[in-house]
């Protein structure tokens, strides 16, 4: 399950599809300067593995429910980091676009959220690591799961994030993190062991493969832009922490800053006296109805708000069967 | 999640009659999005008329509506879950529809609303366009080749390891056996193998063919607008700032309540 469009506003999806594209631009510059075309069969095929493997739902014991492998970190470790990402984005843009799953302004969010965190943080920094450290399949297994888990935490406490500046829920913060933190915790765990097992297969069988994508040069420049992002998600993290253990009852500030009476104020006003003024010229019999204005404003509008609605839909799909009509005759 | 559902969006490619570009429908659409998203939490019937984006297009390009509300179904557990918990947090009561309610309620009824409008939207617009109608509009848009190449390749794949795992996982089924986590690499991995040595028969048949790192053609026609394309999306912008400004249900219905009293 991915962020929904619903549930950000547009000034957080703009600025992560800013930084979702920008990772992406640089992505793909690097590997135009490597010009390796040998890999861009194997980032296809792999990126169409990753989802049918999703079909692959394993039972886990003693829950009931049912995981799958994980994908940016398997795709990290067959392709190296940007080839990862640049798959990862292939593959959210096909489940948003194709399966619901996410959504157009919510793509920059979820790019971020799943393909920066497991393909340029937790794959160089923990299982790059790990597994160089502990020899053979040892290392593999642990870097997997350790690396599987801190990404998909990564990547929920960036959803709590975005969530909570779009001003979409009153869970009280702290709850709702820590909600999130343990789900991806389990999530991460089962994932991260499953993509292991896979991977110490293929281990097991063809060894080379996964050197390869391992000695392969980081380019100077993505190295930067991964560590400014980096910086900038870690001080965004610990300022909102901060923020939020600063203030316990939740999102107050958040609901302020979105449904700021100021704001809401404003237009209400135009269309009640241009209502007003339509009344005035053209009802019959203005203001009759509702003559106790004070008392019965808020039914008045109310039952104004519904007729108004079923008004305009009944409009909208009249024009609709009309064009269905018609586009079906030619 | 149903893996021919990707194709089955392509079917309504064919019958559909003259339409607009994609670029022109991907725009509005974003712009529609927006529009949605940008209503606060508490605001509800005001953003209906916007329905008339979706319902208008899905006209044109003559999806099933059975399809679209199957998909939204699978999705709808998430919004749920992070709108759920508004009504027991958020429980200032107020008056709505003539009764007292929490506004709690009204946010989670005002996210299901949003939800219910843009997905559709975007299914649609899909539908309308079409696999490749989105990447050429795309890499029109500037997206990079090697991201293009993989969005091709990508979609031309999964349906052949779709059913390569689909019979891995019947053989197993059939032989009475259960997947489990721990044998889930041991399924997992011969399709892996599978996949990493037929990438590389599918690298040197592209070599063979002179692949260069382009698997499509770029065409000037993409980026052309006519006066047509044009117009569609002047008026659905000024109607989405209409709506976005005035409060068209109340604004209609004073207007309808007035004349009938």
């Amino acid at each position: 399950m991915h962020m929904a469009d619903a549930l950000v506003s547009p000034a957080v999806g703009g600025v992560f599809w800013v930084v979702s594209a920008y990772l992406t631009a640089k992505s793909s510059a690097v590997l135009k300067k490597s010009d390796d075309t040998g890999k861009t069969a194997l980032m296809g095929v792999l990126a169409a593995f990753v989802f049918a493997s999703q079909m692959i739902n394993f039972s886990i014991p003693g829950t009931g429910s049912s995981g799958h492998i994980g994908g940016g970190l398997l795709l990290s470790i067959f392709l190296g980091p940007e080839r990862a990402f640049l798959s990862m984005v292939s593959i959210l843009a096909v489940q948003a676009f194709f399966f619901a799953d996410g959504g157009l302004l919510a793509l920059g969010c979820n790019i971020f959220n799943m393909g920066f965190f497991p393909c340029f943080i937790a794959y160089p920094f923990i299982y790059i690591k790990l597994s160089e450290r502990i020899d053979g399949t040892k290392g593999i297994f642990w870097g997997a799961v350790i690396a599987s888990i801190a990404g998909l935490i990564m990547g929920a406490f960036f959803v709590v994030l975005q969530t909570a500046f779009s001003g979409i829920t009153s869970l009280p913060l702290n709850m709702f993190m820590l909600l999130m933190l343990l789900i991806h915790f389990a999530i991460g765990a089962v994932e991260g062991f499953a993509t292991a097992m896979a991977v110490i297969y293929v281990y097991s069988k063809m060894p080379g493969v996964l050197t390869e994508s391992k000695t392969e040069n980081r380019h100077k420049e993505m190295k930067r832009a991964v560590a400014v992002f980096a910086l900038l998600a870690l001080m965004t993290g610990g300022l909102f922490s901060f923020y939020a253990s600063s203030s316990p009852d939740g999102l107050e500030w958040s609901i302020e800053g979105v449904a700021g009476t100021a704001e809401i104020e404003a237009p209400r006003s135009l269309p009640h006296s241009f209502s007003a003024l339509i009344h005035e010229r053209f009802a019959p019999l203005p203001d009759y109805a509702f003559k106790n204005k004070a008392a019965s404003e808020n039914m008045g509008t109310t039952v104004s708000g519904v007729v108004g609605s079923i008004i305009t839909l009944a409009i909208a799909l009249a024009l609709g069967m009309f064009f269905r009509k018609r586009n079906g005759r030619q | 999640m149903r893996l021919k559902d990707l194709y089955r969006t392509e079917i309504y490619d064919e019958s559909r009659g003259p339409f607009f570009s994609p670029l022109v429908l991907l725009a509005v659409t974003f712009v529609y999005t927006v529009a949605v998203v940008s209503f606060d939490r508490y605001q509800t019937f005001r953003m209906l008329p916007l329905a008339a984006y979706p319902i208008f297009i899905g006209s044109f390009a003559r999806v099933s509506g059975r399809d679209i509300f199957r998909k939204m179904l699978t999705v709808l557990p998430f919004v749920i879950f992070i709108g759920i918990w508004n009504p027991f947090f958020d429980t200032t009561r107020t008056e709505y529809l003539g009764i007292m309610i929490s506004m709690g309620w009204i946010s989670f009824f005002s996210l299901i609303l949003k939800f219910l409008l843009i997905v559709p939207a975007t299914l649609i617009m899909v539908a309308a366009t079409g696999f490749d109608g989105l990447c050429r509009t795309a890499a029109s848009l500037g997206l990079p080749d090697v991201l293009v190449t993989q969005f091709f390749l990508l979609q031309r794949y999964i349906r052949l390891l779709a059913e390569e795992t689909h019979n891995i996982v019947r053989a197993r089924v059939f032989r009475g056996g259960k997947i489990t986590v721990a044998n889930a690499g041991n399924i997992c991995g011969p399709l892996l193998l599978r996949c990493l040595s037929r990438s590389e028969r599918i690298h040197s048949a592209l070599m063979c063919r002179g692949f260069g790192g382009q698997l499509y053609h770029k065409h000037r026609r993409e980026n052309r607008i006519s006066v047509h394309d044009l117009i569609f999306v002047l008026t659905w912008v000024l109607f989405f700032s209409m709506v976005r400004i005035f409060d068209m249900p109340v604004l209609i219905g004073d207007l309808i309540v007035g004349c009938v009293f």
